[in-house]
């Protein structure tokens, strides 16, 4: 693996964020944004494997996409379960917490 | 080169994803940057990586992600209500770009590594890895239980 | 210097606690005020106690004008001192006596707020040490006795007399202004010990003097003081005897030095025409009160009279003798007229008339004594107060009379004695009336006095006595004989050095009083004059001289205001429509269109803002992300 490989992993890492973030940012839909996260820790992903593939910087990205694993299957159980109780999946909607004026 | 061919290719799935109307097209242009990234790991010869990404990522959670779209989104597609931030968002996220790659810029680009072999990497997990990965393993377990109590509870009351 | 303020915040505590009383708990408002009276008689006590020629000043700055500092400060001396305690005493005994005679009024928590806000502005007045200071508590005076006189508003002629008194004052307050103004450009300070000496204070004296004219119901400025009889009669007692009217003549005693040859010659002749005409005014009165009034003002001449004239000194013991003795005769008077409302009301006739009285000396023997102690004393009979202050005002009179020889001085003299005479003849007349004589009213028709408005009558007429004044009945002594370090002032042990024919005066004068009171018995007793019907009146010589030409004045300039003006009106009309014309397009698109894009950028950024904070999840999140960046690049940096 060379530098130009290594710069290459690092410039489609910040890509990958930006689109993620501005992703979960504009989309009003919740799956949608869990797919911005989804894309988010792949990015963080690529970043750490930049730096670097040994065994450490492996395990690592291995527990982090268990961990993603892990906060997919809840959010999207979070998200079925608040689409059953409002019938609705915008994040907009969803405002039962919010101060009324 | 092939590095190279495969991030373009991620980096346009990526973008269109931000345009896309349909949340099931989303999804599968995720699954394109999934497994283009897949493909980066190969060619920097992490396979267990590029494999666990294809296994987990484009197995388990788009899977997932997409059992979550069939049953939320109807099948007529909804008109959602126009973001009204897209503007101020979309002017972040460049500008964070923007921000990211002068700083990448400026840095110095540490040397990366020589690889394992996946023979080797499946020892370590058995032995200098193990507490870590038993404790992923009970995350896993735990988030699962918590992911059908969940999901299911609120149909039985 | 703190019993001086504890004695001053007292009227000020009670006048805000009695505001706020609610309704409900109104009977506590007398309670409260006359409590807190009590105690700023207690403090003024103190103060005597400590020794009365103590000068106190203090002051804190209150403003600055240009590179002069204007302060708030407090002078007292053994001027001041008297007159203090002269004050909080009698305004504590109108408190009390109010009590008694205010208990059936609705507005009394009202009555009583004013009346402590009337006695905290007459006690800021003699402490404040410096002219601007004084000034506005001389206007707070004015205003507060404005509302006294008008507390019963509900009648047309308390309002009428309230605005009358508080116009009059304005007129003399106008030219106290302009003393201010002249002391100021040619003294640059307004305290008291520090304006100096200069060709212009016989102006300035002039002018202050005319404040004192309107306040202190001097010649041309007198009516509204008979008229003011309309308050309630406690209040009168208090502006005729302690506050209001005494304030004009303790402000020349406070600022001596502009007692100039001709401004003091002024004075004394305003002086010696009030005394006269009050005098001569109270004897053809019929309304008890009035014809009281009418004697303060005779009274007041008096007391001018005899500062014009160089006698300071007996001016201010006759201010102070006056006071105790005309709250006496007030608060009895009120006393009276009290206990025979009732059955007047009843039978429609007025109860203040002097007519309507009559054998009142069996009814209240106390009052009766109370009275003939006072009357005494106003007279100047021996062994009380008004005979020692008579004295001291007319032996110095008679020394300046003997030295100079001149016409006006003996003329002052010759208004003296007249005047006396005119006291004790209205005074002889007044208590003839009310006292003896037939009874004009059932005893049993008439309301009982409480004792609560006997006490402070008896305790004012106790006042009136000599032993206050003086250690010595026929002359001045230790106490209020030399009441400041005045280089005009004599000591008592000089006194009769400079005055070898003290005594011989003092005999004369007493003989005259004799004289006069023969001339009363003859007159009213025997002869049982009646006043005539028509009657010079100043009020009648201001309609022609005053208000018919203001009138006709303002007819033509009506007249010329419909020709004249209103054409020209028409004309400016019509070319203010036209410019009206071209300011409305020009109103259309250059000011609405300015303020149109302001509202829009308002609206833009409003908008921005409210997406901030519109409860959308993803805008917080944002905005956290921003923040958040901004936060890290500023760190690493």
């Amino acid at each position: 693996m060379d530098i130009s490989t290594s710069e290459t992993i690092l410039y489609l890492a910040a890509f990958l964020f930006c689109v993620g973030f501005t992703v979960v940012l504009t989309r009003r839909n919740l799956i949608m944004m869990l797919l911005g996260i989804e894309l988010m820790l792949n990015a963080a992903n690529l970043n750490l494997i930049a730096f670097g593939n040994s065994s450490e910087n492996q395990f690592f990205i291995l527990f982090i996409i268990l961990v993603a694993v892990c906060e997919a299957a809840v959010g999207i159980a979070l998200v079925l379960r608040v689409y059953h109780f409002y019938k609705t999946s915008s994040p907009d909607q969803i405002s039962d917490l919010k101060e009324r004026a | 080169m092939i590095t190279n061919i495969l991030a373009i290719i991620a980096a346009i799935s990526a973008a269109a994803i931000l345009f896309v109307k349909e949340v099931f097209h989303a999804a599968l242009l995720l699954l394109i940057t999934l497994l283009c990234v897949a493909g980066i790991f190969v060619t920097i010869n992490s396979e267990f990586l590029a494999v666990v990404q294809i296994l987990i990522y484009a197995g388990g959670v788009m899977l997932l992600i997409v059992f979550g779209i069939m049953l939320t989104v109807r099948s007529k597609p909804v008109e959602l209500p126009n973001a009204d931030n897209k503007i101020v968002s979309g002017l972040f996220g460049a500008s964070l770009f923007a921000m990211l790659v002068y700083t990448l810029g400026e840095r110095i680009m540490p040397t990366p590594t020589t690889s394992i072999a996946p023979e080797e990497f499946g020892t370590l997990l058995m032995t200098r890895f193990a507490i870590p990965f038993e404790v992923a393993g009970m995350l896993l377990l735990v988030s699962l239980v918590g992911a059908i109590v969940a999901a299911t509870q609120g149909k039985e009351s | 210097m703190t019993f001086v303020l504890l004695a001053i915040a007292m009227p000020v505590i009670s006048c805000i606690l009695c505001l706020l009383i609610p309704k409900r708990f109104m009977w506590l408002a007398p309670i409260v005020s006359t409590l807190l009276m009590f105690v700023s008689v207690i403090a003024a006590a103190v103060l005597y106690a400590k020794g009365w020629h103590v000068e106190v000043t203090a002051g804190i700055p209150w403003f600055q004008a240009g590179t002069s500092v204007i302060e708030l400060n407090v002078f007292v001396d053994g001027l001041t001192l008297p007159m203090l305690s002269m004050v909080i005493l009698i305004s504590f005994l109108v408190h009390l006596y109010s009590v008694g005679f205010m208990a059936d009024d609705q507005h009394a928590g009202r009555y009583f707020a004013f009346l402590g806000f009337f006695t905290f502005s007459m006690l800021g007045l003699v402490v404040s040490g410096n002219l601007l200071l004084l000034f506005c508590f001389w206007e707070l005076v004015g205003f507060s006795s404005y509302l006294l006189i008008g507390h019963w508003r509900e009648r047309p002629l308390a309002g009428a007399a309230a605005t009358k008194a508080f116009i009059f004052n304005r007129i003399g307050d106008a030219l106290f202004v302009v003393g201010l103004m002249i002391t100021w450009q040619f003294s640059h300070t307004f305290n008291i010990p520090e304006i100096d000496n200069g060709g212009w204070i016989s102006v300035a004296g002039l002018c202050f003097f005319g404040g004192v004219i309107g306040k202190s119901a001097q010649f041309p400025l007198l009516t509204w003081l008979p008229d003011a009889m309309q308050g309630p009669t406690p209040v009168s007692a208090l502006i005729h005897a302690a506050t209001m009217v005494a304030a004009g003549v303790f402000l020349i005693l406070r600022i001596p030095f502009i007692l100039v040859p001709g401004t003091a010659t002024v004075m004394a002749v305003t002086g010696a025409i009030t005394a006269l005409y009050g005098g001569w005014k109270a004897l053809q009165e019929y309304d008890l009160k009035k014809i009281l009034a009418w004697s303060t003002i005779s009274q007041l001449g008096f007391m001018i009279l005899a500062i014009g004239a160089g006698s300071e000194q007996g001016a201010f013991t006759h201010l102070i003798a006056h006071a105790f003795f005309k709250a006496c005769l007030f608060l009895a008077a009120g006393a009276i007229i009290h206990s025979l409302y009732h059955v007047a009301k009843h039978n429609e006739f007025d109860p203040q008339d002097i007519r309507n009285m009559g054998g009142f000396y069996k009814v209240t023997p106390r009052l009766f004594i109370a009275t003939t102690l006072a009357i005494a004393a106003i007279c100047g009979l021996p062994l009380f107060s008004g005979f020692i202050s008579k004295e001291m005002i007319i032996v110095p009179m008679f020394r300046r009379a003997l030295e100079t020889g001149s016409f006006i001085s003996w003329t002052y003299v010759g208004v003296f004695f007249v005047s006396s005479m005119l006291t004790v003849l209205y005074s002889y007349r007044l208590y003839v009336n009310v006292f003896f004589g037939p009874r004009a009213t059932p005893y049993a028709d008439l309301t009982p006095v409480p004792p609560v408005m006997q006490w402070p009558v008896s305790l004012l007429a106790i006042l009136s006595l000599w032993i206050f004044f003086s250690w010595n009945a026929g002359g001045p002594g230790e106490w209020l004989a030399h009441f400041k370090a005045h280089p005009g002032n004599i000591s008592v042990a000089q006194w009769h050095v400079i005055f070898p024919r003290a005594t011989i005066i003092a005999w004369v004068s007493f003989g005259w009083t004799l004289l006069s009171i023969a001339l009363g018995w003859y007159l009213f007793t025997y002869r049982k004059t009646k006043p005539r019907e028509s009657q010079f009146d100043l009020d009648h010589v201001y309609d022609i001289a005053v208000l018919t030409p203001a009138l006709r004045a303002s007819d033509s300039l009506a007249k010329f205001d419909k020709q004249g003006i209103d054409t020209g009106l028409h004309l400016f009309a019509y070319s203010q429509v036209a410019i009206a014309k071209i300011a409305s397009y020009f109103d259309k698109f250059v000011v609405d269109g300015s303020v149109s894009a302001i509202a829009w950028i308002a609206r833009a950024s409003g908008n921005i803002l409210r997406h901030a904070g519109g409860g959308q999840v993803q805008s917080y999140l944002l905005w956290s992300a921003v923040t958040l960046i901004i936060f890290i690049f500023w760190i690493l940096k």
